[in-house]
């Protein structure tokens, strides 16, 4: 079967296919990640700004 | 005799149930075709119109607005935001009695916001008697925001379908989802609804007094995928109950509720 044809059977499954339902482990796997997302969305900004602030204080001034 | 008398009522008795079951899978079958076609061209007509009139329902908002002078700018939602109600109502109620997602409730959604999409990117004004339609009363997205979202939702939701073999619905749904809100906030408002799901399962679980099972046998499929060799993974009835489906519609719609309130 050609990669046309594969491709235009895959189309026709996915467009034929209209269920709604997902697994719960599937569920709980796709909401670990989506909570770490939101912590990244949310937090991240500070947690960067936070870790910049300590590495400029690492590094202290330039005095020569 | 006593074999043909003591088998007789045995021979009715299959011959009953095969009778029963026949019919059963008959009645199943039909039932199945009749909830996967029935209504699928009135489906379409009914949701095309539904959608386009909520631009008629936002250019009304608009009209009411100005003409009280409630405010000076528009404060009603865009007929983006008002498509994305009848599509997540939709969508959970038949998700809901049916278990499915149909590409009648998605498909006019696609095609009207992409409509839309492409006033807004032309920054076409609409002419309706005395009154001047602005683009922002159908939406904030241009046709790149447009495509970008749906796109992108649809290669995020793609990822548990070809992995978990899950229902195509609920990726035609985060497409559509992507098409009117845009990429960010549908991905926020979809990752807010599998949290809720998630929040659902524990609690159902809680209530049926085998969370204690859950979590452990998560934990032990998550850490043999993982390290493979090194975990077992959980027994086959255990790993069963992790894959019993629930609908997901309901539980987009109230993420897209939230991340759109916060």
């Amino acid at each position: 079967m050609s990669t046309i044809n594969k491709a235009r059977v895959a189309w026709r499954q996915f467009q034929d296919d209209e269920e709604g339902l997902e697994a719960i482990q599937v569920v709980m796997i796709v909401a670990i990640a989506a909570i770490v997302l939101i912590a990244v969305m949310t937090l991240g900004q500070e947690v960067f700004t936070w870790l910049k602030d300590k590495w400029n204080q690492l590094k202290g001034e330039d005095i020569s | 005799m006593s074999l043909a008398i003591a088998t007789h009522p045995t021979a009715h008795a299959t011959t009953a149930h095969v009778a029963t079951a026949q019919a059963t899978t008959h009645h199943a079958t039909t039932a199945q075709r009749k909830s996967s076609t029935c209504g699928r061209p009135r489906g379409y007509v009914t949701m095309t119109i539904l959608s386009g009139m909520t631009l008629a329902v936002a250019w009304t908002q608009h009209a009411l607005l100005t003409q009280t002078n409630t405010s000076a700018v528009f404060v009603g939602l865009s007929a983006s935001e008002l498509l994305v109600v009848v599509l997540l109502i939709t969508a959970s109620y038949t998700d809901m009695r049916w278990q499915k997602i149909y590409n009648w409730s998605i498909y006019p959604v696609l095609a009207w916001s992409a409509v839309i999409a492409c006033l807004h990117s032309l920054g076409l004004h609409m002419e309706v008697g005395p009154q001047r339609l602005p683009v922002e009363v159908l939406g904030s997205l241009g046709i790149t925001e447009f495509a970008i979202g749906t796109m992108g939702c649809g290669f995020v939701m793609l990822v548990p379908y070809r992995m978990a073999h899950g229902g195509a619905g609920d990726v035609k749904l985060a497409m559509a989802l992507g098409g009117l809100l845009g990429f960010l906030p549908a991905l926020v408002g979809i990752a807010f609804g599998y949290i809720l799901a998630a929040g659902y399962v524990l609690a159902a679980s809680l209530v049926r007094a085998d969370l204690r099972s859950l979590i452990p046998t998560l934990a032990r499929m998550l850490g043999h995928r993982c390290v493979h060799s090194g975990i077992a993974p959980p027994s086959p009835a255990r790993a069963a109950a992790l894959q019993q489906p629930i609908p997901l519609a309901g539980f987009f719609a109230m993420g897209v509720v939230i991340s759109q309130c916060l």
